[in-house]
């Protein structure tokens, strides 16, 4: 019986290189769609009582808003709870996110930092140029180690710290998401699967105490939402959403 | 007929395969063939079937190519970097398993590395390309160039665009190969008649580095006629 290997076993201990992936049909997609369902079940019992901080409710609010011309809606109305989002205002918060160009590769990098500033421009459509330099610096450490560190030496080629930050593949994973949905670019949506893989991957018990469900699931609608669109009308995908 | 000057790194692989066939049959054999055989049982990428006889080896005393089978199937290894700096070709026809990348041993060796890209340059760099501009362009593609540093940076010799496949699950194993082998033998064919390495595109600056694609986008663009 098919089934969808890519989050059977848990990523950050093996990874998946991905290479020469057999071909398995139009059940393939099927089966990608009903394990992410899954997942998304999953994101939504386990984290209902949880609480984002200011900074992680901005970007999903905003994320939100720019996805919604692609999300599929009864999927959204069943599985994500965004019926009175808190609207955050970064400046009466008095959060402040940088824009890129304090970020030097001659210097280390800490990626948290990075992260939400790559995605607070893409929020907000600013420095269009850092904001590619540095997210396909991102995705090429990412794509040849399959992991996101917590710091990166200078250069970006050698990463440093921890590499089991869920929220750090979670913000990645956003800021993927966000360039695709101005880009349109499949190299990225390629990258934004091997992550979202990566997360689906990880037990409960680890998920649970890591980062935002909210985001999980948003991120996860959003990717299914695409590839549902991708993959109309194609022969053997029939998969229907219930 | 042989190549003058001109030799081969070949892989098992079903693109060195068909790489040879290809050369056979267009009398433009290699003057020399180092054969990197994988000694495992488990498969290496590019290959598809463990076999007990060795259609390569078969091939090439078939037709009188003269070949080393190399120590490693490592091809940045120290002993195969030296077997190829001795050789008095200057140019090697590179097949490598997939994925593999010459690091800066081999590249310094004082040799050229003739490698066809699966993709059309400078568009379309890295892995797996051909599945990306299926999925964008609805064609597949190939690009000759020498090995340089960076990936999929060097100039490039020869580029050309490909109707997709009908059959788009043997794009890994036969199309993706076989468009590649058409424009080896169309970029050795230029070099014959001219005697000179001409370039298509000198400056093979810019474009996209690709990654093995997901496979879902992978389905997606088989899938999708």
């Amino acid at each position: 019986m098919l089934y969808y290997e890519y989050t059977k076993e848990n990523q950050l201990r093996k990874a998946h290189n991905y290479m020469y992936a057999p071909y398995l049909g139009g059940d393939f997609i099927n089966i990608y769609f009903n394990d992410r369902i899954k997942n998304l079940n999953r994101a939504d019992s386990i984290y209902k009582k949880q609480h984002d901080d200011k900074v992680y409710s901005y970007f999903i609010n905003k994320s939100n808003k720019l996805f919604s011309d692609s999300l599929h809606q009864d999927l959204l109305n069943k599985h994500y709870n965004i019926d009175s989002p808190e609207v955050v205002l970064l400046a009466e918060k008095k959060i402040y996110l940088s824009n890129l160009a304090p970020f030097n590769i001659k210097n280390d990098i800490n990626t948290l930092e990075l992260l939400s500033s790559l995605i607070f421009n893409l929020i907000n459509d600013y420095d269009e140029d850092f904001v590619k330099k540095w997210l396909d610096l991102l995705v090429q450490r990412f794509e040849v180690t399959k992991k996101i560190y917590t710091k990166y030496q200078a250069g970006l080629v050698k990463g440093s710290g921890e590499s089991d930050k869920l929220q750090l593949y979670c913000l990645f994973a956003l800021s993927l998401s966000l360039y695709f949905v101005k880009k349109n670019s499949l190299k990225h949506l390629s990258t934004l699967l091997k992550v979202s893989d990566l997360l689906c991957s990880i037990e409960n018990e680890v998920l649970r105490r890591t980062f935002s469900s909210r985001m999980f699931s948003l991120i996860l609608l959003f990717e299914i939402s695409i590839i549902m669109t991708l993959s109309k009308k194609l022969k053997g995908v029939d998969f229907v959403f219930e | 007929m042989y190549l003058n000057n001109i030799a081969m790194i070949a892989a098992d692989t079903t693109r060195s395969k068909l790489y040879l066939l290809e050369l056979i049959k267009k009398e433009m054999r290699p003057s020399y063939v180092i054969l990197l055989l994988n000694k495992n049982n488990d498969l290496l990428p590019g290959q598809q079937y463990i076999k007990n006889k060795n259609e390569l080896i078969e091939l090439l005393v078939e037709n009188n190519i003269s070949f080393d089978i190399a120590p490693n199937c490592n091809i940045n290894s120290h002993e195969l970097v030296s077997l190829i700096s001795i050789r008095e070709e200057e140019v090697f026809i590179f097949s490598g398993f997939g994925g593999e990348l010459l690091r800066e041993d081999m590249l310094n060796s004082g040799k050229k590395f003739l490698h066809i890209h699966g993709g059309y340059l400078p568009d379309y760099k890295g892995s797996t390309t051909n599945y990306y501009s299926l999925l964008t362009e609805n064609i597949i593609a190939a690009s000759s160039m020498f090995l340089s540093n960076e990936i999929d940076s060097g100039s490039v010799l020869l580029r050309r665009k490909f109707s997709a496949p009908k059959d788009r699950t043997q794009i890994d194993h036969i199309y993706d190969s076989e468009v590649r082998s058409k424009v080896l033998i169309e970029t050795l064919s230029k070099y014959i008649k001219s005697g000179i390495w001409d370039f298509d595109l000198k400056n093979n600056e810019g474009g996209e580095i690709y990654y093995i694609i997901h496979p879902v986008l992978k389905h997606l663009a088989i899938l999708g006629e």
